[in-house]
């Protein structure tokens, strides 16, 4: 563990911050989009964990566990959208989703 | 102290306006109706008279000082660079009579209102304009600087709007309420470029600053005449369009769509001598013009005129009092127009006495009929109406220039200023106006009041005297009519009778007037064997006008119609009914040309510009649809497009900071 | 940190605990009260904001830190307070007819109104990354509901689930800007990130710059304003007010606290930046908005432009620091008035079913309800820049700041972008003035129309008489320069 630098774990959260975001961009199914920006959210969480065990300084955990809390509510309140969106068009495809435009 | 008497009627504003008008009473309070039309009243009339009792105590006061004005400056309003222009009040002699006549006589048009507006439905709605009307005048005539008597000049213009559609479910009296908005516009432009002109050329607002720097020789010297024939004139346009002078007068009998206590109070007594009053205030400066001095007298004359010829056939009780305001007003700007300056404010006064008096006593008679405001189907009311038809004949005789009424010594006033400066013809006209005026309000009080009565015999059980918080302010108007007049005895005539006396209006007045050029009856050389003929002549016109009235109406009430047949009479009297077709002929020059070059203006626009100027035009149309198409609806592709806003914001950050 | 610094500290937020308790009682009664007293739910909202704003001017008199510094409540705070407190007191008192008439729910509406508005509170006084985070996303949770509201209507859900995935995605971006400073300074607080900032450390540029990107997004500026349409234009009338003038403001003083105390060794560079991105606001936001039908979404892209033009004040503020920052801060509070009352307007005379958002729907205003067509009037003469009103000083100040600062093309062409504008909101009024009337009109209401009174009063007194309120900015921004 205590092999592994810095570095790498920076790398890893890029990595899964981009995979994120292309996905928000990418995927058609609302609930994958949903999955997507968590994976953003916690690719900052294992940056902010990294840092704090490289810094030897705890606010990052803090940090990192209040983002879980928001990431949480965040999903929370997209899934009872999700459902109010199914209601009115009985699918998930976020591209049918373009009453709103111009 | 002065800012009390304006505040005043603004708290009223809010009062009623917040807690009943806008409903808060009735729907979330739950409040009932009785109690909400009680608190109304009692908030209405009482700010008023707290303003009233404020003006009077201000005026008592002002008899003290020696300096003969007080001013009261609140705030610094808008403090940039030159233009100082304070938030403050002036209480002048010429303020202090403006005030005292608005306010009492509003008092008395609210207390008026409370029976008269009882039945209707909005009730709070009515007293809050009533009182944002009352604040706005005030402001008007108090404030000490020509921003601050712009900002009242609009406020009672947004007011009488307000009031004229007040029933404006009816689309004719919504569409007077329009029309008086864009007439007054007219004039408005007029008075806001002469504000405009005043501050470039004074350098100031500020009336104190403008009028001393406009009395000092050197400054004036360096002025071209007609810069302040221009200023006089533009202000005069402003006068032209709130007092409803020719050829913006149209919007006035149209006016009294609206109740008929506001026809009383805003159309006839108060807002329509705002004009009056601006002209008394900057005395100065149509002083140093003989040329707009000679227009304003010649349009007011000829308005007096023309008012007067129309007001002889109408049959519309209110419209006869409309159009003779149209012609009385014309009266006052002869006289502030000829330099008469205090002949013309004395007729302001008197004159909001008795048509205020007027208005409301036809208010009663509509009232009493059920909204009957046909003379035709009038006649013989005086049985019915015994106070409304003594006030109101009071009233007739008062504005008829009949001996010891106010009217006769306002009017015989302005008449002997005319023939004193030289306005010959002008002097001429305004007597047989006098005529004309005598005629006509005699026809109307008989044609009310006198004879057969000529209304239905269902109407006739019914028909009743108003209740006594209509006929109090009634018979208070009617005293004020008769005892108005004698606040300004002129000098002869206390002569004549041996007493050594002076006209008391006038020396309150004249540390008003700022102009070198002093008021009437000091140089007339005759003696006053001139003056009394000039009284003399103004007597018998008055006596003629009533005796033809009465002769034609009364003695052979068919006579009237028998004249009409004849060929002459025929085309005069269709012609003064039709109103001199003025209207039409706005309509026609106007309207309809206004309306054609608007569609020229959209072929124009549509060939021309669209075409050449298709440069600009087209490509900003063309941008904004690019813009568009790229807001597609679709969130991944917002989020894309963000994606690369990011990106870039963050290349353009690691760039600079590493460059 | 002992007891009694947690009680003083807990004692100096009572304005927002004020909301935020209020907010919680409304929760808890809600499910007890039968429908058709739930309307007066709003009282207790009314009242809770008043206590929340009479408190807030207490800190006026002092500058104060609490919780161990993450929080400074200042004079900038308080001011900020206002505009939030104000904002959300007017848009409840409109939103309690609106919600009537289109038969929403009004305890939990209340209730996020309050939990938003507490968030925005907080986050104005926020100085630690921590606490700013959570601020930050309790105030947009809560508006992503609340843009959702809305649930049988199909616009108003999309409207819900773009902003939650948008926002969510800035968030993000946000989050890990912060994870960057976090890891090169060890710090998440403001004064001691700005002691240690280095140039040469890559992780400070990248993480300011993603830090901006998640602001900018909030702010509604190019190149992230794309959401801003949408979601304004889907959300029920009141929220769309709402949020349009409290979070942009919130997001503004959030973004002036952390650049100005923790990134002002970046300065030339997020200058520059800044310098660009409130050109194509401004520009981008006047021209989407002059092709469109809908007012709702005029106003959307309008508020666009807004931003832009609040943004110049901040470049101003490079040359001339205190009249720049103090011109932003009036700018906002004039936005809220003009803007807050446009959207007011619009949401009084929606009907049941259908909002009133397309141009015809207000034509024949003026004959049938003339005071509110005044009203709408100043709002568009004050969105337009037009004076007397609170509109034109406030843009006045914004552009003289930028003059002053010598930043003559960003002044001339926010000259030029203002008076294109002027095109389509005078358009809005030939509309309601001189257009015959097509559409009913619903029924007085008297509470939205009071509210209605006092945000045109607002806008055409304080620019009639602008002194008081623009010396208020001047201390607020006083306060906050070190």
């Amino acid at each position: 563990m205590m092999g592994v630098p810095i570095e790498h774990y920076l790398v890893l959260s890029a990595i899964l911050f981009v995979i994120g975001a292309y996905g928000v961009i990418i995927r058609k199914n609302l609930i994958i989009v949903l999955m997507s920006l968590e994976l953003m959210l916690n690719s900052a969480n294992i940056a902010f964990v990294a840092f704090s065990r490289a810094l030897s300084d705890m606010t990052g955990h803090v940090f990192m566990i209040m983002a879980l809390t928001v990431a949480a509510v965040e999903v929370a309140v997209g899934l009872a959208l999700v459902v109010a969106i199914y209601m009115h068009k009985e699918t998930l495809d976020i591209d049918v989703l373009k009453m709103l435009k111009g | 102290m002065l800012v009390w008497i304006v505040v005043a009627p603004l708290i009223g504003v809010l009062v009623n306006g917040v807690v009943f008008a806008s409903g808060l009473w009735k729907k979330l309070l739950n409040g009932d109706e009785h109690t909400e039309k009680r608190i109304v009243s009692f908030v209405g009339c009482g700010v008023i008279l707290a303003s009233a009792v404020l003006s009077t105590l201000a005026f008592l006061k002002l008899r003290l000082t020696d300096e003969r004005q007080i001013i009261q400056e609140l705030f610094v309003w808008i403090p940039s660079g030159e233009l100082k222009i304070g938030f403050e009040f002036l209480f002048d002699p010429l303020s202090c009579v403006m005030s005292l006549v608005v306010t009492w006589v509003s008092f008395l048009i609210h207390v008026y209102s409370i029976g008269y507006m009882h039945e209707d439905r909005s009730y709070s709605r009515y007293f809050t304009y009533l009182n944002m009307f009352v604040f706005f005048m005030l402001l008007l005539v108090l404030g000490n600087n020509f921003p601050l008597m712009f900002v009242g000049w609009e406020g009672v213009g947004l007011a009488s709007y307000l009031l004229i559609g007040f029933w404006y479910e009816d689309a004719e009296k919504a569409y007077a309420g329009r029309k008086a908005f864009i007439v007054n516009r007219i004039g408005d432009f007029g008075f806001i470029l002469g504000i405009f002109l005043i501050f470039f050329v004074f350098g100031s607002l500020n009336y104190q600053e403008v009028f001393s720097r406009a009395l000092s020789p050197e400054f004036m010297d360096a002025i071209p005449q007609a810069v302040i024939t221009t200023i006089a004139l533009l202000l005069f346009v402003g006068a032209v369009g709130k007092s409803a002078q020719f050829p913006l007068y149209v919007w006035l009998p149209d006016a009294m769509a609206g109740p008929t206590p506001v026809s009383a109070l805003i159309h006839a007594a108060t807002m329509v001598t705002a004009g009056v009053y601006m002209i008394a205030r900057c005395n100065v400066f149509y002083s140093q013009s003989p040329t707009a001095q000679m227009i304003v007298v010649g349009i007011a004359t000829f308005t007096a005129f023309l008012a007067a010829t129309i007001a002889i056939t109408q049959n519309d009780i209110k419209r006869v009092l409309a159009y003779s305001t149209v012609s009385q007003l014309g009266y006052m700007f002869m006289g502030v127009g000829s330099g008469a300056y205090v002949a013309g404010m004395f007729h302001l006064v008197t004159h909001a006495f008795f048509k205020a008096l007027l208005f409301l006593g036809s208010g009663s008679v509509i009232h009493a009929l059920g909204g009957e405001q046909d003379i035709r189907k009038m006649g013989g009311l005086r049985r019915f109406l015994p106070v409304t038809s003594i006030t109101f004949l009071i009233g007739t005789l008062a504005i008829s220039g009949v001996p010891l009424f106010s009217g006769f010594f306002s009017k015989d006033e302005i008449l002997g200023a005319l023939y004193e400066k030289g306005y010959g013809i002008c002097w001429f006209i305004a007597l047989v106006t006098a005529v004309l005026t005598a005629f006509y309000m005699l026809r109307l009080y008989i044609l009310t009041f006198e004879g057969k009565p000529r209304i239905t015999e269902d109407l006739k059980h019914h028909i009743h005297e108003s209740p006594p918080s209509m006929l109090i302010p009634l018979v208070i108007l009617a005293v004020l009519s008769v005892a108005g007049g004698y606040i300004g005895i002129p000098e002869f005539m206390w002569k004549s009778i041996g007493i050594e006396g002076e006209n008391l209006f006038e020396r309150f007045l004249s540390s008003s007037i700022l102009s070198t050029e002093q008021i009437t009856h000091h140089a007339l050389p005759h003696g006053s064997l001139t003056h009394w003929g000039l009284v003399g002549l103004s007597v018998l016109a008055a006596f003629v006008g009533i005796a033809l009235a009465v002769y034609m109406y009364a003695i052979t009430p068919l006579l009237p119609e028998r004249l009409t047949e004849k060929p002459i009479v025929s085309i005069l009297y269709r012609g003064s009914y039709g109103k001199w077709f003025v209207d039409e002929i706005y309509d026609l020059v106007f309207v309809k040309t206004f309306v054609n070059l608007s569609k020229l203006l959209a072929l124009f626009d549509l060939k021309v510009i669209d075409g050449a100027v298709n440069g600009i035009a087209g490509a900003i149309r063309a941008l904004a649809s690019v813009l568009r198409t790229a807001q597609t609806g679709l969130l991944r592709f917002y989020a894309a497009l963000m994606a690369i806003g990011v990106t870039a914001i963050l290349v353009y950050m690691i760039l600079s900071a590493r460059f | 940190m002992d007891l009694n610094e947690v009680l003083k500290s807990t004692f100096l937020i009572t304005p927002e605990l004020s909301l935020i308790l209020t907010g919680m009682i409304l929760m808890v009664l809600d499910p007890f009260i039968r429908n058709r007293f739930k309307k007066e739910l709003f009282w207790i909202t009314a009242l809770g904001l008043l206590i929340g704003f009479a408190l807030n001017l207490n800190r006026f008199r002092y500058t104060e830190s609490a919780f161990a510094g993450t929080l400074s409540l200042d004079e900038f705070t308080a001011y900020f307070n206002i505009i939030f407190i104000i904002g959300a007191l007017l848009a409840t008192v409109i939103s309690r007819d609106y919600i009537e008439k289109t038969a929403l729910k009004h305890g939990e509406y209340y209730a996020l109104i309050l939990f938003s508005t507490s968030g925005m509170m907080l986050l104005s006084s926020a100085r630690e990354f921590i606490s700013l985070f959570l601020c930050f996303e309790i105030m947009s949770v809560s508006v992503y509901i609340l843009s959702g509201f809305n649930r049988r209507s199909p616009r108003s859900v999309e409207s819900g689930i773009k902003y939650l995935v948008l926002g969510g995605f800035s968030s993000a971006i946000l989050l890990y800007g912060i994870a960057l400073i976090y890891g090169a300074s060890g710090s998440v607080f403001l004064d001691e990130i700005a002691s240690r900032f280095n140039m040469e450390n890559p992780l400070y540029i990248a993480g300011t710059a993603l830090i901006l990107a998640g602001f900018v997004f909030k702010i509604g500026a190019f190149p992230l304003h794309q959401w801003i349409p949408d979601i304004y234009e889907g959300a029920p009338m009141t929220v769309t007010g709402f949020m349009s003038v409290g979070v942009k403001a919130a997001a503004f003083a959030v973004f002036l606290r952390v650049f100005f105390e923790g990134f002002s060794t970046l300065e030339v560079q997020w200058m520059q930046i800044l310098w660009v991105i409130s050109v194509f606001t401004m520009t981008i936001g006047n021209l989407a908005a002059i092709v469109q039908r809908s007012i709702k979404r005029m106003l959307a892209y309008s508020s666009i432009s807004h931003a832009g033009y609040a943004l110049v004040g901040i470049v101003a503020s490079y040359g001339e620091k205190e009249l720049g920052l103090s011109s932003v801060l009036y700018y906002l509070f004039a936005y809220t008035f003009m803007n807050l009352g446009a959207f007011g307007t619009l949401a009084y005379l929606s009907l049941k079913d259908r909002e009133c958002e397309m141009l015809e729907d207000i034509s024949g205003l003026w004959q049938r309800k003339p005071l509110v067509a005044i009203a709408l009037g100043i709002f568009m003469f004050s969105l337009a820049g037009i004076p007397p009103t609170i509109g034109f000083f406030a843009k006045y100040r914004v552009f003289l700041s930028a003059i002053r600062a010598e930043f003559y093309w960003l002044a001339i062409i926010g000259i030029l972008n203002s008076v294109l504008s002027a095109y389509y909101y005078l358009r809005v009024l030939v509309y309601a003035y001189m257009r015959e009337e097509q559409m009913e009109f619903p029924a007085p209401q008297p509470l939205s129309a009071f509210a209605i009174a006092i945000l045109s009063l607002g806008a055409l007194i304080l620019g009639i008489f602008p002194l008081y309120s623009w010396e208020l900015a001047i201390k607020a921004a006083g306060s906050f320069i070190p």
